[in-house]
């Protein structure tokens, strides 16, 4: 009996292969630099859902190659299979569309607004945000904070600021377009924040689900409608979107609090999205907080935005340093106040508010104290006392913030009628919903699947996240829809193509514009309201950019989604061409593969990179004598089972026994396992069909074939035979469909994004002859 | 009558000389690795030229600095390169032969087109799916569209050149501009998509890690400026430009 088995010792030795090979992929040199690597490893059992790939292919007449994988897994020496690709796509991936939580195609709908194409540019917003105006006039701009032309050169782009002029200039948003058939199935969603509302809409238009929200308060929208200020969110935006959320049939149901979910099961509800947001205020458990005259910040913000009477005096303090703080100490200032302070007790670099916000409050004439807590709130006969003392930071919490610390002797008084407190915000979650809670009240899901650990509900938003923004919520509503319409039977598809086709326009409305500037465009103010004006009630405070502006600071986006040379190598004069008809074909397609094997268009140099990486893990594995070789058409049917998401050219270079002629040589005892016995026995289809040695409308054969009755690789050779057949072209097709079949299966086993099956029959039914 | 140069103070030192002229060796050994590279269905579609000596690697050098301005995304890429191009102990060229007239037929669907080669096919002059390999004219860098799986094999050739590169310790590095450069000037003539590979044997590889305002400031140009200097035997400090400006080719 020896020590170790020498087989498996073997086996275990060529995963460390992979792993030099890995190495060696990634420190090859580049190019243009602009291709990211990525790498996926398979080996033992796993290869079996490739064998099952390749029955079906095989069905088929079509050999997916790799069949020497099956043979060396028969033998008990599978090969370790090195996937190797990248997005190789002349789309670049830009750091401010990776930014978005929703993913919004930023430098797409830039490229539109410079255009003067608004509609589409506001369609492309769409694709990924149902509510798009919203989203204009409130998102905190993460994208912005990662704009290139910001970290690298001067100011970012002023993305937001964009995004609402062409909000604002759109005509007509009739870019929705009719719904999906209905499935039977229906979803009860709690809560009609961001959160909700995105779930809803896709669930309704894209996947065709009954869809019901219930809102616990008289009028929809959550928070935006009741916690964000009309000054920065006019209510009429907030109504045509949720018209537009109604009008594909999602309904709506006001003064509906649900306390259990068990009774919406119990009505028919095949499954629950709970959203009911973070609208709880956290106490600041001090002495007098419950005196009149202290108000919570939400309950204040919801008085004020449905319409009832709140009364706040002359003097008002605001605890905290949030963007509800903010809020509530601009809108007191709008109630009649005279003197609005805010005390936060870190310092103003530590202030959770968006720098914008904090802005416009001191624009306004509100004063930011940091650096004092509130110790005790008093009743005077003329109002509140507040007992203040100043603070100092201490030790770090968990969070990495500092603990503020009393200094001594610091103590003061104020007065004041009024004293808000918003020091924070939690969901509130009726114990009767059976739901795992964190400390901070937030309800538990898994962040890959956005389910609770209730069979059937789902949860996102700021219920899950805590209090957060906009898009965020928009970004968990997505990424609940789509695992909700998984769970029912779906394909978790919920992606959409609501822009036209784009094209390169003749004239240039931006630039046109830009010959006008003299020296280099800066990035334009935003024009605001002056403050007396704005004082003066509710409307929105912020005025947007004019066109000429707008058009302009389209002229300064770097286009970072473009490899950027405009060398024509891929048949596109310009790189811009080249981004625009590879995302006119991916939204054409679904995104799914096009090609029997891979995704295109390319760019050709980030195409040669990835070859230089490939090659140099091949040539890795080489210099440890140890077996490997290059696979183009194996790698697809791995992409179509969902490895390497996101790339659009991928390789497997398979180590360890692999090639025929070293390997199952005569003398190892391997020759029974030798393919071309195989075939000879019947057990494996050896050679490619000929029809793909002589396919091509180039060649000016339309759709002919070869007859393969016989071995044509075989002498005589006169013995080939050109036919007329259409029938061959179409059981390619038929081809192609079985094996995307077969690795929807697969992704179905392993709880994968699935297939688009139904938009790739189509795609494949509509290339048919007849 | 034949040209007749005179330069009264040649670059190159006889040691300089007999380092170059190693590397065409390596330059040889890297040409075979690059023909035995894998290859999409072992078809024999490269094609390789090295390129030594002072006159030639200048003429590719300038063509470079010519390409520079034509436009603002290529400046800075062409006018650093050129210098590495001047520099290099050798160059390789690699180029692919098939890639602009006979494309794969793979089904293989990387180019913008269906997955039976028609967007190249329908992008040329052809015959019976025979493409017109004459005509020269391109308003582009490159005479596109080209088959993007001959290009992706283009990587392999290249990556196995610089494999032997770094199996015998020399320094050599891929560049897209000098193959572009060297491609207009006819080398690699029967290739659509050309790479050049700067090959070096000095002890700091500047192509891998070259300098900030290289096309400006680099070990060439400041030896050069010592000679000029030769009495002072130093070289004149930069005087009212901050210590390290960047890149001007980007505006500020």
């Amino acid at each position: 009996m020896p020590l170790y088995d020498g087989k498996k010792l073997a086996q275990e030795g060529l995963l460390q292969v992979a792993q030099h090979c890995a190495q060696a992929a990634l420190h090859a040199p580049q190019l243009i630099g602009k291709t990211e690597i990525k790498m996926e490893v398979v080996a033992g059992e796993e290869l079996k859902d490739f064998f099952s790939m390749e029955a079906a292919a095989n069905k088929h007449g079509a050999r997916l190659g790799g069949g020497n994988y099956k043979l060396a897994y028969n033998m008990g020496e599978p090969p370790v299979l090195l996937l190797i690709g990248a997005d190789v796509t002349p789309i670049v991936e830009a750091p401010c569309r990776v930014a978005c939580p929703a993913g919004i195609d930023v430098p797409r709908y830039i490229r539109l607004i410079g255009d003067g194409k608004y509609d589409e540019a506001v369609a492309v917003v769409r694709e990924k945000v149902p509510l798009p105006s919203i989203c204009a006039y409130v998102c905190h701009a993460p994208c912005e904070a990662k704009c290139r032309r910001g970290t690298l050169r001067d100011k970012p782009i002023a993305i937001e600021a964009l995004k609402r002029f062409a909000v604002d200039h759109a005509g007509k948003i009739d870019s929705i377009g009719p719904s999906a058939e209905a499935t039977g199935k229906r979803v009860a969603i709690i809560g009609s924040g961001p959160a909700g509302l995105t779930a809803a809409y896709y669930l309704k238009k894209v996947c065709g689900h009954e869809v019901t929200i219930f809102e616990a308060l008289p009028q929809p929208g959550g928070m935006m409608r009741v916690g964000i200020p009309a000054y920065r969110l006019p209510r009429k935006i907030i109504d045509n979107e949720i018209a537009a959320i109604k009008k594909v049939g999602v309904k709506i149901k006001l003064n509906s609090k649900q306390e259990s979910l068990d009774k919406l099961f119990q009505q028919g509800y095949d499954a629950v999205f709970v959203s009911v947001g973070a609208h709880h205020d956290t106490s600041l458990g001090i002495s007098g907080q419950d005196l009149p005259g202290v108000m919570e910040c939400l309950s204040f913000l919801r008085d004020v935005s449905l319409g009832e009477n709140v009364s706040v005096g002359n003097s008002v303090v605001v605890v905290g340093g949030g963007n509800a703080a903010m809020d509530a100490s601009r809108t007191a200032l709008r109630l009649g106040a005279k003197e609005v302070s805010v005390l936060y007790r870190r310092t103003r670099a530590d202030m959770p508010a968006y720098r914008d916000n904090v802005e416009q409050v001191l624009r306004e004439g509100i004063k930011i104290e940091f650096e004092i807590t509130v110790s005790k709130i008093k009743s005077e006969a003329d109002g509140l006392q507040l007992e203040c003392v100043r603070v100092k930071p201490g030790s770090k919490d968990i969070d990495g913030g500092s603990i503020p610390v009393p200094i001594e002797g610091s103590e003061f008084g104020m007065n004041v009628d009024t004293v808000i407190v918003a020091t924070g915000q939690s969901p509130e979650v009726p114990p009767e919903f059976g739901l795992s809670l964190s400390k901070e009240n937030t309800i538990q899901v898994d962040p890959e699947t956005a389910s609770t650990d209730r069979e059937g509900v789902f949860s996102g938003g700021d219920a899950v996240t805590g209090p957060a923004s906009v898009i965020e919520a928009i970004a968990g509503g997505r990424k609940a829809a789509s695992r909700i319409d998984l769970y029912l039977g779906g394909l978790g598809i919920i992606d959409e193509v609501l822009a036209p086709p784009e094209q390169v326009p003749e004239v240039s409305p931006a630039q046109d514009a830009l010959s006008e500037v003299v020296g280099e465009p800066e990035r334009p103010q935003i024009k605001l309201m002056s403050v007396k004006e704005a004082l003066a009630g509710f409307d929105n405070v912020e005025l947007g950019l004019d066109e000429r502006e707008a058009l302009v600071e389209t002229t300064r986006c770097l286009k970072c989604d473009q490899v950027g040379y405009d060398c024509g190598a891929c048949g596109f004069k310009t790189c811009r061409e080249a981004v625009i008809n590879c995302q006119n074909r991916l939204n054409e397609t679904g995104g799914e593969p096009w090609g029997w094997l891979m995704k295109g268009p390319s760019c050709i140099w980030r195409a040669m990179e990835l070859g230089i990486s490939i090659d140099w893990a091949a040539a890795a594995a080489h210099r440890l004598n140890i077996e490997s070789r290059v696979g183009m058409v194996p790698a697809t049917a791995f992409m179509r089972m969902g490895y390497m998401e996101g790339c659009n050219l991928v390789i497997v270079v398979p180590i360890g026994p692999c090639k025929e002629r070293w390997y199952f040589s005569p003398g190892t005892g391997r020759e029974a396992y030798r393919p071309a016995e195989a075939e000879r026995k019947g057990t494996m289809l050896q050679y490619p069909p000929l029809w793909m040695r002589f396919t091509g409308p180039g060649r000016d054969m339309g759709r002919r074939g070869i007859n393969t009755k016989d071995r044509w690789w075989d002498p005589p050779y006169t013995r080939l035979e050109i036919v007329e057949d259409n029938d061959w072209g179409n059981s390619i097709l038929d081809r192609d469909y079985a094996v995307f079949a077969a690795a929807d299966e697969v992704r179905k086993k392993r709880k994968l994004r699935r297939l688009n099956l139904p938009k790739i029959k189509e795609n494949l039914d509509a290339k048919k002859s007849v | 009558m034949p040209r007749i140069t005179i330069r009264d103070w040649p670059p190159y030192s006889p040691t300089d000389q007999n380092r170059r002229e190693n590397t065409i060796v390596a330059a040889k050994l890297m040409m075979n690795a690059a023909l035995t590279a894998p290859s999409i269905g072992g078809i024999a579609m490269t094609e390789g030229e090295i390129v030594y000596g002072e006159e030639e690697q200048e003429e590719i050098a300038r063509k470079m600095e010519e390409l520079a301005h034509e436009r603002e995304a290529w400046r800075h890429m062409f006018l650093y390169e050129a210098v590495m191009a001047r520099q290099a102990d050798t160059i390789l060229l690699l180029g692919n032969t098939r890639a602009y007239a006979s494309p794969w037929k793979g089904e293989c669907g990387l180019c913008a087109g269906r997955p039976d080669c028609s967007f190249v096919y329908e992008n040329r002059n052809q015959t019976a799916g025979i493409i017109d390999n004459t005509d020269r004219r391109s308003d582009t860098l490159v005479q596109g569209p080209l088959c993007t799986a001959f290009a992706h094999q283009l990587g392999y050739n290249v990556g196995s050149a610089l494999m032997v590169a770094v199996n015998l310790y020399i320094d050599a590095r891929p560049f897209m501009s000098i193959g572009l450069g060297a491609q207009k000037l006819g080398y690699c003539r029967n290739s659509a998509i050309v790479v050049g590979i700067a090959i070096n044997a000095r002890a700091k590889c500047e192509p891998s890690d070259p300098a900030v305002d290289y096309h400006l400031a680099n070990l060439d140009r400041a030896i050069d400026s010592i000679r000029g200097n030769v009495n002072q035997l130093s070289i004149r400090p930069a005087t009212g430009k901050e210590y390290r400006p960047g890149d001007p080719a980007k505006k500020r």
